[in-house]
C-alpha cells in the first residue's frame, strides 16, 4: 500500500503537484527557527501553546488508558485507584465480555457486513466514477450535485423511512439490509474521490488501448482501475471506518439478534452488567477499539490521507 | 479477466455465509421448528442461568425443536418488538411486563388474546387467581400468560443503622429524617440510595407522593395528570421535597440508576433502599443477614397509617405474537413446559423469582425474596403502582421528569409542573 | 455542495480541468450509463428515504402500530406549537453556538501549531486522530466510564481532595448538556486540526516570507495570512462539523443520557429519534425531521456565505 506521492504513477501524473508540495517543508522548518529567536514574551506564549496542546493530547489518551487498565481490575480497585496499573491483573473480564454479549459472533458479523458492503461500494462506485470522469458538462455537474445532496440527509430523521424500507422489503432484522444500505450512503464520497483520480488518467493511455482494440469495459479495468489504486485504497479505508463504526442504523435495523448484530450494537448491551462488574464493560470497549487502532498504526500515513481527502471533498 | 474472476470469487466467499448462514450466525427465524423467544434476561444473572437450563431441557424433550433467544434491555424490548411487529418480523413469544405500550398491544393486534389458549391447554388452574384480573383488559381479554410478579418493600441494613446509632427500623417520616442525619454525621453520602434517573426513582417518587393522596385519586392522576392543580398531590410532593432537602436521599440521586443503587446496597454503602424482589434476590449473603424488610415510612396525618410498599403480578407475562400463532403447537409445548410445576419451582428456588403461578413459594437460598413475599399485612400498607395507569407515551418523559424531582432546589410546584409537562410531550 | 476541487490540498491542480479530446463527447453518452447502477442505488436508499420523510410528515401516525391517516399540515402545527420542540431547538442552537466556534478556532490554532512541526508532532498526529477512529458506541462507553458517578473524573476529584465537587455529571441538569458538548469538542478538535493542518501545510512559503519581512509574529501571521488564505477551506470544515453536530451528535445523547435529565439534553436530532422509536409518534418525528433538514440547509448556506473566499 504505497502512499500517493511515492507511487510511480502518481509521480508521473502529477508534476504540478510535486512542484507545489515541495516548498511546504521549508517554511515550516523556517518558522520554527524564527520562533526560537523570538522575544521573551513570544517564547512564553510558545511554551504555553506546547503545554495546552499536550494537555489536550493527554485528555485524549488518558480515557483510553483508563479503559485498558480497568479491563484488568476489580470494580472497587477501578474506583479507588483509577489510574494505577493493575497490580494483580484479572483476566476473566475479557472472556466474560465475549460470553455475555457474544462479542465473538458480533465481530464476525461486523467483518461480514463491512467486507461485503466494501465490495459492493467498489462495484458501484468504480464504473460510476469512470463515467463521471469521462463525461463533461451538464450531465456530470448534475450528477455531482445529486450525489452532493447526500451530505444533507439528517441521519436521525432518515432512519424512520429507511426502517420502513427495510420493513417493506422484508429485510428488516437482517445484516443483508445493512450490506445493501451502507454503500448507498458511501456513494457520494466514494464517487467524488474516485472521479478525481480517474480524471488524472492521461487520455493517451486510453487512446492507445483503444487502438489495440480494447472495449470500454476492459479499458476501465485494465487502464483506469490500476492507475486509480491510491484512490481506491483511500475509498476503502474511509469506508472501512464508516462501515465498521456504524451504530444507529445497525441498532434499529439489524436489531438484537446475536446471530446478526454487529459489534457496535453488541457493546452497549454490556452496560447492563456494569453494576456488578465494571471491568466487563471496559474489556468489551477495549475489544472493539483495539482492532481499529492496530489497523491505524499499521496504515497511519495512508489513513490520514484517506480521511483528509475524504472529508475535504464534501 | 483474471481480476474479475478474483473479484467474483471474493464476493461469493464473503456473501455466501452471510446469505445462507451457518451455525450460530444463522438467524433461522423462518424455521417452523424454531421458536423465537424475546426477553430481557441478562446473561450472567441467576434467572438467565435457570432459563438456559430449562431451554436445554425443552430442546432435549422435543427433538428437532429449537428455542432462539432475542435479548433486549428492559425498556428497549418493547420498542424493538413494536418495530419488528410492524415489519412482520416479531418474535413468537415475548416475555415482558404489562405497562406502558404493551397495554395497547392487544388492541393493535401486536399480540393475540390468550384466554382461549389458557382454557384449552388446561392451564387456568396453574395461575394464581389474583394475577388473572391484572392481566385482563377492559374488554375482558386475557392479554398474556401471567408469569412473574413482585413484591417491592423497603430494605434496611440494620448493621449500618445501628453503627450510626439508629435503633430500630424507621417507621415514620420523622424517624427517617433523624436516621439520615445520623448516617450523614458518620460520613455517608445519604441514607437512601435511589435510582433517581430511571424507573426505580419514578416508582419511589410516586409512592412517597401518595402519602397524602388517596388511592382512587392517585389512579386518576396517574392516568390523566393534573398534579399541579391537585392540592393533595402537591402536599405529597411537598413531603417528598422535605425528605429530599433533609438529605434522606443519596447525593446525586438524580443521576443514579437502579443498577448503581443496587450496587450501593449490595456493597454495604447504602443503609436503606426501596428494592423490588427481583433485585433482593441478588443481595449478597453477608448483607442479607443484617437486612430487615419493611415499608416506606409515612408522615403523621397522611393517608396511610402504616409504612407503604408495592406489589403486583405484572412483572412479566408470556405474550403470543401473530407470528407465534402460526407455530401454535410449538408455542403450546414451550408455554406448557415453562408452566410446569417443576420448571416454575426452579425459577423460584434457584433464581428467587416471584411467580404468578401456584405452587410452594419457597426460595430458601433467597431469604429476602421469601420475606418480601410474606411481609405481614400488619406491617405495611400497599400503595398504588402507577404502571397500569400511566399512558404508554408518557412513561419515558415521566421518568425524565422524575430525575428533575430528585435534583436539589426543585420545589413541589415545579416538580408537579414537570410531571404534567411529561403528559403533554 | 461539491466544492471546487482546487480546495483539495493533496490533489490540487491535477489537471482535472484540462481540456479533453473530442472523442469523449462521441462515446460519452454510452459511458455515462455506467453511472446508472450507482445512481439507482443511491436514489433508492438515500434520496428515497429523504423524499419519504416529506411524505410521512403529512401523515398522522400516533404509534408504531397505530392506524394511520392523512394529516396535512397538522403535524407541523403540532410540532411548532410544542414547547418541547422549541426547547430542543434552543438546545441544538446552544450546542452549535458553543461547540462550533470553539472547535473551529481551537482546531485552527492547533492545525497551525502542527504545521510548525514542533517536537513530537508525529506522535501528536497519531493521538489527535484517535477519536476519528473509534465508533460512537465505544466513545460513549469511554465517556460514560469517565463521567459516571463512580467513574474516572469523580475518582480523580476525590483523590485530589475535591470530593465535595463530585457529582453525577451526565445526570445533572447543570452539567449534562455541557458534558455532551465537551464530548463533541473532545471528539472533534483533534481531527479537525489535522484536516486544517493539511491545508495550512499547502500554503506556499513565499506568502509567509513576505510577512517575515514585516517582522510579523505567529499571531499576526496566523490571522493576517494563514486564515485569509485558507478561509474557504475553513468554511468547508466548518460546514462538515456543523452538519455532524447538528445531525449526528445525538448519538452521544442516545447512548449516554437518553435526552435527560428532564429534557436537558434533548436536541432536535434526538427529539426526532425519540418521537419515532420511543414515543412512537412518527408523523411528529418526520415533521420535525423535515424542519431539521431545512435548518441544516439554511445553516450550510449561511456558513458558506460567511466563510466564502474573499481575497
Amino acid at each position: 500500500m504505497s502512499s500517493t506521492d511515492t507511487s510511480p504513477h502518481t509521480r508521473d501524473l502529477r508534476p504540478n503537484e510535486k512542484r507545489r508540495r515541495r516548498p511546504e517543508r521549508s517554511p515550516a522548518a523556517g518558522t520554527r527557527r524564527r520562533a526560537r529567536r523570538g522575544g521573551r514574551r513570544s517564547r512564553a506564549l510558545w511554551t504555553l501553546s506546547h503545554c495546552l496542546v499536550w494537555l489536550y493530547a493527554l485528555i485524549l489518551v488518558v480515557p483510553l488508558y483508563y479503559v485498558l487498565v480497568s479491563s484488568f481490575k476489580e470494580t472497587t480497585a477501578i474506583f479507588d485507584q483509577p489510574l494505577t496499573p493493575p497490580i494483580d491483573p484479572v483476566w476473566h473480564y475479557f472472556a466474560d465480555a465475549f460470553r455475555y454479549a457474544r462479542l465473538d459472533l458480533a465481530l464476525v458479523n461486523s467483518a461480514l457486513v463491512t467486507a461485503s458492503a466494501l465490495v459492493l461500494t467498489l462495484l458501484l462506485a468504480i464504473p460510476a466514477s469512470f463515467a463521471l470522469a469521462r463525461s463533461r458538462g451538464r450531465v456530470a455537474t448534475v450528477l455531482e450535485r445529486i450525489f452532493g445532496l447526500g451530505f444533507l440527509v439528517p441521519t436521525f430523521a432518515a432512519l424512520v423511512p429507511t426502517f420502513l424500507l427495510a420493513a417493506y422489503t422484508g429485510l428488516f432484522h437482517t445484516r443483508m439490509f445493512l450490506v445493501l444500505l451502507l454503500p448507498a450512503g458511501a456513494m457520494p464520497l466514494s464517487v467524488v474521490v474516485l472521479t478525481q483520480f480517474m480524471r488524472a488518467v492521461p487520455a493517451e493511455l486510453e487512446e492507445s488501448a483503444r487502438v489495440d482494440g480494447a472495449g470500454t469495459w476492459s479499458i476501465l479495468w485494465r487502464v483506469f482501475v490500476p492507475l486509480s489504486m491510491p484512490g481506491i485504497a483511500t475509498v476503502l479505508l474511509l469506508n472501512f471506518l464508516n462501515f465498521w463504526n456504524e451504530y444507529l442504523y445497525s441498532l434499529v435495523i439489524i436489531g438484537p439478534d446475536t446471530a446478526q448484530r454487529t459489534i457496535q450494537v453488541a457493546l452497549p448491551t454490556l452496560q447492563a452488567n456494569q453494576a456488578t462488574e465494571y471491568g466487563v464493560l471496559m474489556a468489551g470497549t477495549a475489544i472493539t477499539v483495539v482492532p481499529v487502532y492496530i489497523v491505524y498504526l499499521l496504515l497511519q500515513r495512508r489513513m490520514e490521507q484517506a480521511l483528509i481527502s475524504g472529508a475535504v471533498k464534501m | 479477466m483474471r481480476r474479475r474472476v478474483m473479484l467474483a470469487g471474493t464476493i461469493s466467499a464473503i456473501l455466501a455465509p452471510a446469505l445462507s448462514g451457518c451455525g450460530a450466525l444463522d438467524p433461522g427465524d423462518d424455521d417452523p421448528e424454531t421458536l423465537v423467544f424475546h426477553h430481557s434476561l441478562t446473561a450472567g444473572s441467576a434467572s438467565f442461568a435457570v432459563y438456559d437450563a430449562v431451554r436445554a431441557e425443552f430442546e432435549r424433550e422435543n427433538p428437532g425443536a429449537r428455542v432462539k433467544d432475542l435479548v433486549s434491555g428492559g425498556t428497549d424490548l418493547i420498542n424493538v418488538y413494536e418495530t419488528a411487529r410492524l415489519a412482520g418480523k416479531e418474535a413468537d413469544v415475548v416475555l415482558v411486563n404489562l405497562a406502558e405500550k404493551s397495554l395497547s398491544w392487544t388492541d393493535y393486534d401486536a399480540t393475540v388474546p390468550v384466554g382461549g389458549y389458557l382454557e384449552r391447554w388446561g392451564l387456568r388452574d396453574r395461575v394464581l387467581p389474583q394475577a388473572l384480573p391484572e392481566w385482563t383488559d377492559a374488554e375482558g381479554r386475557l392479554v398474556g400468560f401471567p408469569w412473574s410478579g413482585f413484591s417491592w418493600p423497603v430494605a434496611f441494613n440494620t448493621r449500618l443503622l445501628e453503627a450510626a446509632g439508629v435503633s430500630g427500623v424507621p417507621r415514620t417520616a420523622a424517624q427517617l429524617v433523624d436516621a439520615a442525619d445520623r448516617v450523614r454525621a458518620r460520613g455517608a453520602r445519604g441514607l437512601v440510595s435511589i435510582g433517581g434517573n430511571d424507573w426505580s426513582g419514578q416508582k419511589l417518587l410516586m409512592q412517597i407522593m401518595q402519602a397524602h393522596l388517596p388511592p382512587e385519586r392517585a389512579r386518576r392522576l396517574f392516568a390523566e395528570a393534573g398534579f399541579a392543580s391537585d392540592a393533595q398531590a402537591l402536599r405529597g410532593l411537598e413531603h417528598f421535597v422535605e425528605l429530599r432537602d433533609a438529605g434522606v436521599f443519596f447525593d446525586g440521586a438524580q443521576g443514579i440508576n437502579a443498577d448503581s443503587m443496587n450496587s450501593d446496597f449490595y456493597t454495604g454503602q447504602a443503609a436503606v433502599v426501596s428494592m423490588i424482589s427481583g433485585s433482593l434476590a441478588s443481595v449478597p449473603p453477608e448483607v442479607a443477614d443484617v437486612v430487615e424488610l419493611g415499608g416506606w415510612p409515612v408522615p403523621a396525618g397522611g393517608v396511610y397509617d402504616k409504612p407503604t410498599a408495592l406489589r403486583g403480578y405484572t412483572s412479566a407475562g408470556l405474550w403470543i405474537s401473530p407470528n407465534g400463532e402460526e407455530k401454535i403447537d410449538l408455542v403450546e409445548r414451550f408455554i406448557r413446559h415453562l408452566y410446569r410445576e417443576a420448571t416454575a419451582q426452579r425459577f423460584v428456588r434457584e433464581a428467587g423469582e416471584v411467580l404468578a403461578l401456584r405452587g410452594p413459594a419457597e426460595s430458601p437460598d433467597f431469604p429476602l425474596v421469601a420475606a418480601a413475599v410474606n411481609l405481614p399485612e400488619s406491617a405495611v400498607s400497599y400503595a398504588v403502582l402507577p404502571d397500569l395507569h400511566v399512558p404508554p407515551a408518557v412513561s419515558q418523559p415521566l421518568i425524565r421528569a422524575t430525575s428533575l424531582a430528585f435534583t436539589p432546589g426543585r420545589d413541589a410546584q415545579s416538580i408537579a409542573a414537570d410531571l404534567d409537562t411529561a403528559y403533554r410531550s | 455542495m461539491t466544492h471546487d476541487t482546487s480546495l483539495l490540498p493533496a490533489r490540487a491542480g491535477t489537471g482535472a480541468s484540462g481540456p479533453r479530446p473530442p472523442r469523449t463527447a462521441r462515446r460519452g453518452s454510452s459511458v455515462t450509463l455506467l453511472a446508472v447502477p450507482a445512481l439507482v442505488w443511491y436514489v433508492l436508499f438515500t434520496i428515497g428515504p429523504l423524499a419519504a420523510m416529506f411524505y410521512i410528515s403529512g401523515v398522522s401516525w400516533p404509534g408504531m402500530l397505530a392506524p394511520r391517516s392523512w394529516a396535512g399540515w397538522g403535524n407541523f402545527r403540532t410540532v411548532l406549537s410544542d414547547p418541547l420542540f422549541w426547547d430542543a431547538a434552543r438546545i441544538s442552537a446552544v450546542q452549535l453556538a458553543v461547540v462550533l466556534p470553539v472547535m473551529i478556532t481551537l482546531a485552527f490554532l492547533l492545525g497551525y501549531y502542527l504545521t510548525l512541526r514542533p517536537r513530537g508532532h508525529r506522535v501528536l498526529r497519531v493521538v489527535l486522530f484517535t477519536p476519528a477512529l473509534i465508533s460512537a458506541s465505544a466513545k460513549a462507553m469511554i465517556a460514560y466510564s469517565v463521567l459516571a458517578p463512580d467513574g474516572l473524573f469523580n475518582g480523580m476529584l476525590a483523590s485530589g481532595g475535591l470530593g465535595s465537587q463530585t457529582r453525577a455529571w451526565l445526570a445533572d441538569t447543570d452539567t449534562a448538556l455541557a458534558c455532551v458538548m465537551a464530548i463533541d469538542l473532545w471528539n472533534g478538535i483533534g481531527f479537525t486540526a489535522v484536516l486544517l493542518a493539511a491545508r495550512l501545510g499547502n500554503v506556499p512559503g513565499e506568502v509567509y516570507e513576505a510577512a517575515e519581512l514585516d517582522g510579523a509574529g505567529h499571531w499576526r501571521r496566523l490571522w493576517r495570512i494563514a486564515f485569509p488564505v485558507t478561509r474557504d477551506y475553513v468554511g468547508v470544515v466548518t460546514m462538515l462539523q456543523f452538519l455532524w453536530i447538528f445531525f449526528g451528535s445525538a448519538q452521544n445523547v442516545l447512548l449516554l443520557t437518553q435526552g435527560g435529565p428532564g429534557n436537558a439534553t434533548t436536541n432536535l436530532s434526538f427529539l426526532v429519534y425519540n418521537k419515532a422509536f420511543v414515543q412512537s409518534d412518527l408523523g411528529y418525528s418526520q415533521a420535525a425531521g423535515v424542519l431539521l433538514f431545512l435548518a441544516g440547509l439554511l445553516g450550510m448556506l449561511a456558513i458558506r456565505r460567511v466563510l466564502r473566499q474573499n481575497y
